[in-house]
């Protein structure tokens, strides 16, 4: 079902955690609300839950007004009928796998072959068929997570909620749950809401990223690559793996001059003589590459092996620029290289 | 879930926080308040009331104030006087004797015998013995004719008994032995937490142990101390028992027997009387409270800076005399409180007879039978006061348990309106002496037609209940936290059914271990059922009382050991619990 967040606002005291945000998450449609600690987005999801009231603005799922402030509407959370799949897993020691998935089968009055059906399904779908009857405290992180996402499923909801739950996993088991519920997601077909403070997490899973900036409104939303490879500010750039930034004039028509020469970039959005951010990610430097412009030559200063790429510091006058390609060639310390930077993968901003 | 700052709320905001919404939510809300209004509100707030009404009972529905019963009071300065230095006498001594004790015992297990689970467990034992089933003990060995009397008098062909338990100093020994439990249970915490860099920086510096105990280790625990002291001083000052059967004889009167025997008492029986005094009594022990509080700031105030169970105590070089000697002092403090007291009942339950005697062959269970048939001298409601005793051991735990899980629930996970207040008035009996709060509910229920029922002590039990169960509660709820909850929301369940069937499950323990707890406090408790008995209703902690006063020594003796048995297993369990390590917070 189609969930549409309008001009949510929640406030605690003073401090407004969400300020007038505004997404919709389309049917079946996976979203992730992304941003630093504090920016507002677990507030926003539970919110979409009811397990916070908002201050102001609207929650919808399909045409079911959920919250609306101004009209005194707030249906709590247990007749939402939504999945919510917390950070720490919750799964119930007292009761064994089959007995945690089955409890909203159970609330709900399902009868006992109803119940053993549903219940078996999602454990089929996650894998879990033969730790029906395990006491859920002789499970496994993984498994756990994988409880966790069937008792929030079982049931049907209209839509499932994520609140980071992958955080507390280690980094191969996080690679491999991330698959695993995107793969149950689509299988299922549910509209989904995750969110998390994970920019690879986000870029994995997303349909659509939902960016939120500490303030807590929305810096951008869109997809992976519009975010990545368009980011419409610099915080957005910045997030997104962020790079070299350097300050400089913008000369109009011909780009931004900088301490290192000049930047031929669009610079249609400022005013001659503004001072503007140039920005651009290492994998868009090309080392011994020349283009029709935006040509320069630096001293290697570093090199660092990462694994699958090498990264490369080279001075330029006083900047620093970091490169990243695969291979190092022949390239070495302390010798002089010319690079070039394709104007597409430069951004420009106004300084904060 | 967080709620709003107050102070910028709109109507409907307001609305939202004080007017609950869900079924569920008013049933929460109702439950907690109905049951704090009978067993807290309406007792304490009715001896207030009735202290200046002209006459009580309220007869022909005339009702005029008065403050002639407090006049009455300070007219008779010298009774007040008397009453007021004895309890101060009474509780400074048994708190002094029982910190000292405890603090020493609490030393030696965290210095040098690095926290000794079976120490600590042996230590708190002896408080398993309700305190009347002691003294049924210590009347044995040390009254007039005591068997310890006897031997000293023979050994020191003394003309006389060198000692008289039934005055001020056996009443503070006898409460001080077994109130050490408590204080060893408060401090042993405070100097587990002093990090060993408070006693390793004196060393460097160059002061020896004696003086880094003096200099550095008595000023940090200070404030535990005496926060300690306070809590033992006013809890102390009013109890019933020790003084009923040791002070009372010889006119010794305190707090906690003046309403009772005096005012309550003889031909000058006066309900008046007794609800102004209840009043004098709960001033006094309020302005200590505060004190205590205050107290206890400071001690929380040391503790963040001291940083509670963040690094492990200094442990001291421990050769095999300085462990033998600490051991010594734990077994010598386990035989005087436990096991001699124990001995001297069991000793005297099995011999038939007024003579003590070590013939073997005499040993019976006589009294035993006698007692369950219904033949044992000074008694003819046993069996009664046994089934009265039983049920509400069992009942009141179980409902009391229940309130304060959901007063924790209300107030730390749905935060449901006036929540806070509720965990305020849920611990407001601990600075109230229990003998004015069975004062209070007399007055509430003495024209109501359950005076003189089982269900008026089912009520009154449950304000020892609330505050202990608040104490198992709060941090159960605090280390579940709301996700749990959340979880079973999201999942479609309501309020109700989540407390139902995902917290109480989550936190059986401590339920268990409050329970435990409550029931050993409800069953061996006088202050409560002392004003509130009557033919049909008594229990077994009055009856012994009621025998032991009038001095029927076997039946005494037979029925402490039964409530000691009643007593001491869950008592057991639930140390053991807290000292392994299972119960954290209390």
């Amino acid at each position: 079902m189609k969930v549409s967040v309008k001009n949510l606002v929640k406030r605690y005291g003073e401090t407004t955690a969400v300020d007038d945000i505004s997404f919709v998450a389309e049917d079946g449609e996976f979203t992730t609300l992304l941003g630093p600690s504090g920016c507002g987005k677990t507030t926003t999801l539970r919110s979409i839950a009811g397990l916070e009231r908002p201050d102001g603005g609207q929650i919808t799922i399909g045409d079911t007004v959920l919250s609306d402030p101004s009209k005194n509407i707030f249906i709590p959370t247990q007749e939402r009928n939504v999945g919510f799949v917390f950070q720490n897993f919750n799964v119930w020691p007292h009761l064994t796998v089959f007995e945690n998935v089955a409890y909203p089968l159970r609330v709900r009055n399902y009868s006992e072959d109803e119940i053993e059906e549903k219940v078996m399904n999602v454990l089929k779908l996650t894998g879990l068929e033969d730790f029906r009857d395990r006491p859920s405290t002789q499970l496994s992180g993984g498994q756990q997570a994988r409880v966790n996402v069937c008792r929030a499923i079982v049931y049907e909801p209209d839509l499932l909620l994520f609140d980071e739950p992958l955080t507390g996993l280690d980094r191969n088991l996080r690679h491999q749950m991330r698959y695993e519920i995107k793969r149950i997601q689509s299988d299922v077909g549910i509209t989904t809401v995750y969110v998390t403070h994970s920019q690879p997490e986000a870029m994995t899973l997303a349909d659509k990223i939902i960016l939120m900036n500490p303030d807590g409104k929305i810096a951008q939303q869109g997809t992976a690559d519009d975010l990545y490879y368009k980011p419409d500010s610099k915080f957005v750039f910045d997030f997104f793996g962020g790079s070299v930034e350097i300050e400089g004039t913008v000369t109009n028509p011909e780009g931004i001059q900088t301490d290192i020469g000049l930047f031929s970039v669009d610079v249609s959005p400022f005013d001659a003589g503004s001072s503007a951010i140039i920005g651009f990610r290492p994998e868009s430097v090309q080392i011994g590459k020349e283009g029709a412009v935006n040509n320069w030559k630096g001293e290697v200063e570093d090199i660092n092996f990462l694994g699958s790429t090498y990264e490369f510091f080279i001075s330029v006058g006083d900047v620093t620029i970091r490169a990243r390609q695969p291979r190092s060639g022949d390239i070495q310390e302390g010798r002089t290289v010319n690079f070039h930077i394709v104007p597409d993968d430069i951004f420009t901003y106004r300084p904060y | 879930m967080s709620m709003p700052d107050i102070n910028n709320l709109s109507w409907n905001e307001l609305k939202y926080k004080y007017i609950p919404e869900t079924r569920d939510q008013r049933i929460i809300l109702l439950s907690i308040f109905f049951s704090l209004l009978i067993v807290i509100i309406l007792p304490i707030g009715s001896i207030l009331v009735f202290s200046f009404a002209d006459s009580f009972p309220i007869t022909d529905g005339e009702f005029g104030f008065t403050l002639r019963h407090y006049t009455y009071l300070f007219e008779n300065l010298s009774l007040l006087y008397e009453i007021t230095l004895n309890s101060f006498i009474y509780a400074a001594g048994a708190t002094f004797l029982a910190i000292t004790v405890g603090t020493f015992a609490a030393f030696f297990t965290v210095k040098y015998l690095n926290d000794s689970m079976w120490v600590q467990l042996l230590m708190l034992i002896p408080y398993g013995i309700p305190s009347v089933a002691a003294l049924v003990g210590w009347v044995i060995l040390l009254g007039d004719v005591g068997v310890l009397t006897e031997a000293v008098i023979a050994v020191f062909n003394l003309s006389s008994s060198p000692w008289d338990i039934r005055s001020i100093w056996g009443m503070i020994f006898v409460e001080g032995v077994h109130t050490a439990p408590i204080a060893f249970l408060l401090m042993f915490p405070a100097i587990r937490n002093i990090p060993a860099a408070m006693d390793e920086a004196s060393f460097t510096a160059g002061a020896n142990r004696i003086r880094t105990f003096r200099q550095i280790i008595l000023p940090v625990v200070w404030p535990s101390v005496l926060s300690t002291l306070l809590f033992l001083f006013v809890r102390t000052m009013a109890t019933v028992t020790t003084p009923a059967v040791l002070g009372v004889p010889e006119r010794i009167f305190t707090f906690g027997t003046a309403i009772p025997y005096i005012f309550l008492s003889g031909a000058d029986l006066s309900y008046s009387k007794a609800l102004s005094f209840s009043v004098f009594m709960i001033a006094i022990t309020t302005v200590f409270i505060l004190y205590y509080l205050k107290a206890q700031s400071a001690e929380d105030q040391f503790t963040t800076v001291l940083g509670a169970g963040r690094s492990e105590p200094r442990r001291y070089d421990s050769t095999i005399l300085k462990q033998g000697l600490g051991i010594t002092f734990v077994g010598a403090y386990l035989v005087i409180a436990g096991l001699l007291p124990f001995g001297a009942i069991l000793w005297d339950s099995l011999v038939p007879g007024i003579m003590m005697s070590t013939d073997l062959s005499q040993f019976s269970l006589q009294n035993y039978v006698a007692l369950f048939a219904g033949n044992a001298q000074g008694t003819f409601a046993w069996r009664r006061a046994l089934w009265n005793t039983i049920l509400v051991g069992v009942i009141v735990p179980t409902t009391g348990m229940l309130i304060c899980m959901l007063i924790a629930y209300a107030n730390q996970i749905i935060d449901i309106a006036f929540s806070k207040t509720f965990v305020f008035v849920a611990s407001v009996p601990l600075a109230i002496p229990g003998i004015a709060r069975s004062m209070g509910f007399l007055s509430v229920f003495i024209q109501t037609p359950i005076y003189g029922t089982w269900f008026i002590l089912f009520i009154a039990y449950h304000g020892v209940a609330l505050p202990i169960g608040m104490r198992y509660a709060s941090p159960a709820l605090t280390r579940i936290g709301s996700e749990n909850v959340e979880v079973s929301l999201a999942s479609g369940a309501g309020l109700i059914r989540s407390f139902r069937s995902i917290l109480l499950p989550l936190i059986s323990k401590d339920f268990i271990a409050g329970w435990m707890h409550t029931y050993v406090t409800v069953i061996r408790n006088v202050s409560i059922p002392i004003l509130l008995y009557t033919a049909g209703s008594e229990v077994i902690a009055i009856e012994l009382l009621t025998v032991l006063r009038a001095g029927y020594a076997n039946t005494a003796s037979t029925m402490a050991v039964i409530i000691t048995l009643l007593s001491i297993l869950p008592h057991i369990i639930l140390q053991y619990w807290r000292v392994s390590g299972g119960l954290r917070g209390r």
